[in-house]
């Protein structure tokens, strides 16, 4: 009898630990919880909001590193701050920055070098444009992905854009906030 | 009698392995799940409009990499002048753990 009872036993154990572990995750991945994509802070000139960093794939294919990048809103004012990675090969230094929207149309924004700096990656090219507000809630209200040039100081152009798939979670999430941002911004 | 042994040495090498990766915080150790916001640092300075991260990450409890000084993230976003620090501490089973310093500045 003893005997019998110890593989039931471990069975249900195991079956019980598997069960909560797939209950786990089940739950972690459908739960969408953009609160945590985000930060607001209140700030003297009205409210600050953060997005922490995402990747946007490159389209130059394997091995081309994405662009890393978060913006940085304070609801008073008309533009929206990106700061972003772009991660090269070879030394060189971002010259402009433009997004493509769906219909063709490019919008050029000037940049403001951070800093550039040696790693094991690559060569990291950190800088800031400014984008208007207006433009950054169009681009997302859009079902069809934005894309993003990046033109560097010896010629070279590198290009990203997400896939549909990660378009449609980054644009889900980015609709969120901006909703967020519209129903705390004061009259 | 085998089949216990091997059980019970698979559950230690586990339980150590979390406790390795498990990250600590002001309300304490979570050692399933820890996902919270902390204060580090505030300065004189007023809340500043510019915000930096920077990120270091625990994987297993073996391997931790990553740069999460406020140097680094203050240098990602170009913040000459701190107002304040935070920071976000994250781990599922002791298994993946990150600490995200954010700087907030000018």
């Amino acid at each position: 009898m003893r005997y019998r009872l110890k593989p039931f036993l471990f069975s249900k154990m195991k079956r019980a630990l598997l069960l909560f572990f797939v209950v786990f995750l089940a739950t972690s991945a459908v739960a969408k919880n953009f609160n945590k994509a985000f930060l607001m802070n209140i700030h003297q000139d009205g409210k600050l909001y953060f997005v922490y960093e995402t990747e946007m794939a490159s389209c130059g294919g394997k091995g081309v590193k994405g662009l890393r990048y978060d913006y940085t809103h304070i609801d008073s004012d008309d533009k929206v701050s990106m700061l972003a990675t772009c991660t090269t090969d070879n030394p060189t230094k971002v010259d402009s920055f433009f997004i493509v929207l769906p219909s063709g149309e490019r919008l050029e924004h000037k940049v403001e070098i951070i800093y550039n700096e040696a790693s094991r990656k690559g060569w990291q090219n950190r800088f800031r444009c400014e984008i208007a507000r207006d433009v950054w809630f169009d681009i997302y209200e859009s079902e069809q992905p934005f894309a993003v040039e990046v033109h560097m100081m010896d010629g070279s152009v590198i290009t990203y854009k997400d896939s549909e798939r990660n378009w449609q979670k980054s644009r889900d999430k980015m609709l969120f906030i901006q909703k967020i941002i519209e129903l705390n911004k004061e009259e | 009698m085998k089949k216990i042994v091997k059980t019970l040495c698979a559950v230690a090498i586990a339980v150590s392995l979390t406790s390795c990766g498990v990250i600590g915080t002001v309300a304490g150790n979570g050692m399933i799940y820890t996902d919270m916001t902390q204060g580090e640092a505030v300065t004189g300075n007023t809340l500043g409009s510019k915000v930096g991260t920077a990120e270091a990450k625990n994987i297993l409890g073996a391997v931790v990499i990553g740069d999460a000084s406020i140097q680094a993230a203050a240098k990602s976003a170009g913040i000459k002048k701190i107002s304040h620090v935070d920071s976000k501490k994250t781990t599922i089973l002791g298994i993946y753990t990150t600490h995200t310093t954010i700087v907030y500045g000018e």
